[in-house]
């Protein structure tokens, strides 16, 4: 581990990586690009015989969607390629790029998190068993397309209740005498 | 079908290549900055960049736009 970026007794809890489902959109826009493209230079032989000046125009828009929709294709999937998130006992690191137009590095300190609510809404999600993270109902950026949320969830709450010591004086006091917030039995929030 | 071959078509495929090593250059550019990033000093095991898919999809991307480049007058001599 480096101690230039690493905080004394850091340790990672979890490391995301998004889901593979965000590379599903730049690749069927390359596909789409080269089916358009054979799509143009068909018609453009096709047509060639009845006009030769609809046919160059035919090839010459295939050519433009290509070079447009092909590269379009391949820059969304090296963005996609360096979302990461990395979850220590002590803050949560989130790198997003954009290559040549942004670069975001967030670093939020543990502590600051109160809830965990994990959603897996729609069928392809369900099925491909990924979902979002939302963290203080979205004060704190959402950890999105999150492989097995639930257990990501499960591995993240011991670490969040252990910042918050005077919760765990009131819910976890087995002499306490004060009911257990109808909110915190829910398998899937925490609330502080 | 002699304009597959025109200088216009050059044209264009030396833009295409550009815009390849442009793109190529920004992503060398985000793989230095996240493998200098705390993510990747502190869990560099899984958390390196370009990872093996990365560098395949790279090369795919690399020979598609060879291909597209070379493509307009491997079509005329196909056609003629």
């Amino acid at each position: 581990m480096n101690t230039q970026h690493a905080i004394e007794g850091e340790e990672v809890v979890l490391f995301i990586n998004e889901h593979w489902v965000k590379y599903i959109p730049p690749m069927l826009l390359a596909m789409l690009s080269w089916i358009l493209y054979v799509l143009c230079l068909t018609l453009s032989l096709a047509i060639n015989t009845v006009s030769h000046g609809l046919s160059v125009f035919v090839i010459v828009l295939g050519h433009f969607l290509l070079l447009a929709l092909h590269h379009t294709a391949f820059y969304r999937f090296f963005n996609a390629s360096t979302w990461q998130t990395l979850i220590t006992n002590r803050r949560i690191l989130e790198i997003h790029q954009q290559l040549w137009i942004s670069n975001k590095v967030s670093d939020t300190p543990l502590w600051r998190v109160r809830t965990v609510e994990v959603k897996q809404q729609g069928i392809m999600q369900q099925l491909l068993g990924y979902g979002i993270l939302v963290l203080n109902r979205g004060e704190i950026p959402t950890i999105h397309r999150v492989p097995h949320p639930h257990m990501a969830h499960a591995r993240l709450i011991p670490y969040i209740q252990g910042m918050q010591p005077a919760l765990e004086k009131k819910v976890f006091n087995p002499r306490s005498h004060l009911p257990l917030p109808s909110a915190l039995s829910s398998p899937y929030s925490t609330h502080v | 079908m002699d304009f597959l071959v025109s200088p216009w078509f050059g044209t264009v495929s030396l833009l295409s290549i550009l815009t390849m090593i442009v793109l190529l250059w920004g992503a060398l550019r985000a793989c230095h900055r996240h493998n200098t990033s705390a993510i990747a000093c502190l869990y560099n095991e899984r958390a390196c960049f370009p990872s093996v898919g990365t560098l395949i999809v790279a090369i795919v991307y690399v020979l598609l736009t060879i291909f597209y480049v070379f493509a307009p007058p491997i079509f005329h001599h196909l056609l003629l």
